[in-house]
């Protein structure tokens, strides 16, 4: 708080304040403070890339793949089929012995049957 | 009607835009003006005016030019000091006061409060600033 103090009369303030003889009035006053103040930054991160010589941006986009793949052919498998063979047990007849032929035995049991027509 | 001791708004922004100039060298004049209690000044006063100033016996409109003891720091305070104002057998009423430069149409720095009426009869009327330290100098930034 500011203060002050009147002086009346001859040589009452300090030596050499005032006028001697003359009253003196001292107001003290108060000094003023300024606080400064700081606020606050917003720092954006922007990311600098350092690069030499020349800059390029460079992005890469989705590929697609394309796999060849070697088809494995499975052998296909061939049935063969092997006909019948008949074999005819025929010998020939040897023509020199004599007579060279022979009479049927119809004595035998017929080994033929009648073909179903 | 009232006076509120502050460092007027407009100052501070005077010195962020370089208006304001307390170096040694090339430093602007302030002075010093002194009111009545009929006078309103605080935050708000922009620029010394002669309404409610005081008037009386060897006192001059406007008021006294100030000594100013160049800015300087201690630790991370700044501040700047005035050197003591006397109006020399006077009769004065007063109860506050305007710092003020006579540069920028005579903008306002600090208004002063007395906390009441002071006066002084055919007598010396002082303006004693405080001491020129970072936690009691007249204007300090800190």
């Amino acid at each position: 708080m500011p203060s002050s103090v009147t002086y009346d009369g001859w040589g009452e303030p300090a030596w050499d304040d005032g006028s001697w003889g003359t009253d003196l009035t001292t107001v003290s006053v108060d000094g003023i403070a300024a606080t400064g103040g700081l606020g606050s930054v917003t720092v954006s991160g922007i990311a600098n890339v350092p690069v030499t010589n020349v800059s390029g941006q460079t992005h890469l986009n989705t590929i697609s793949v394309i796999i060849d793949m070697p088809i494995s052919v499975v052998g296909i498998g061939a049935t063969t089929s092997l006909g019948i063979v008949r074999a005819n047990a025929w010998k020939l007849i040897d023509d020199g012995q004599v007579p060279h032929w022979g009479p049927v035995d119809d004595s035998q049991t017929p080994s033929w049957i009648n073909i179903s027509t | 009607m009232a006076i509120s001791q502050a460092m007027c708004t407009s100052f501070k922004k005077a010195l962020l835009d370089g208006e304001m100039d307390f170096s040694g060298n090339t430093g602007q004049t302030y002075k010093i003006a002194l009111y009545t209690n009929s006078a309103t000044l605080n935050a708000t006063t922009t620029a010394y005016a002669t309404t409610n100033e005081v008037s009386g016996t060897n006192y001059t409109a406007g008021g006294n030019t100030l000594t100013l003891v160049a800015a300087t720091t201690s630790g991370t305070t700044a501040f700047i000091d005035f050197a003591d104002s006397t109006w020399s057998t006077s009769t004065i009423t007063a109860r506050g006061a305007l710092i003020y430069t006579t540069a920028n149409s005579n903008a306002a720095v600090a208004v002063l409060d007395f906390g009441a009426d002071k006066s002084s009869t055919a007598g010396d009327f002082k303006i004693i600033f405080p001491a020129p330290d970072a936690s009691n100098a007249i204007i300090r930034i800190a």
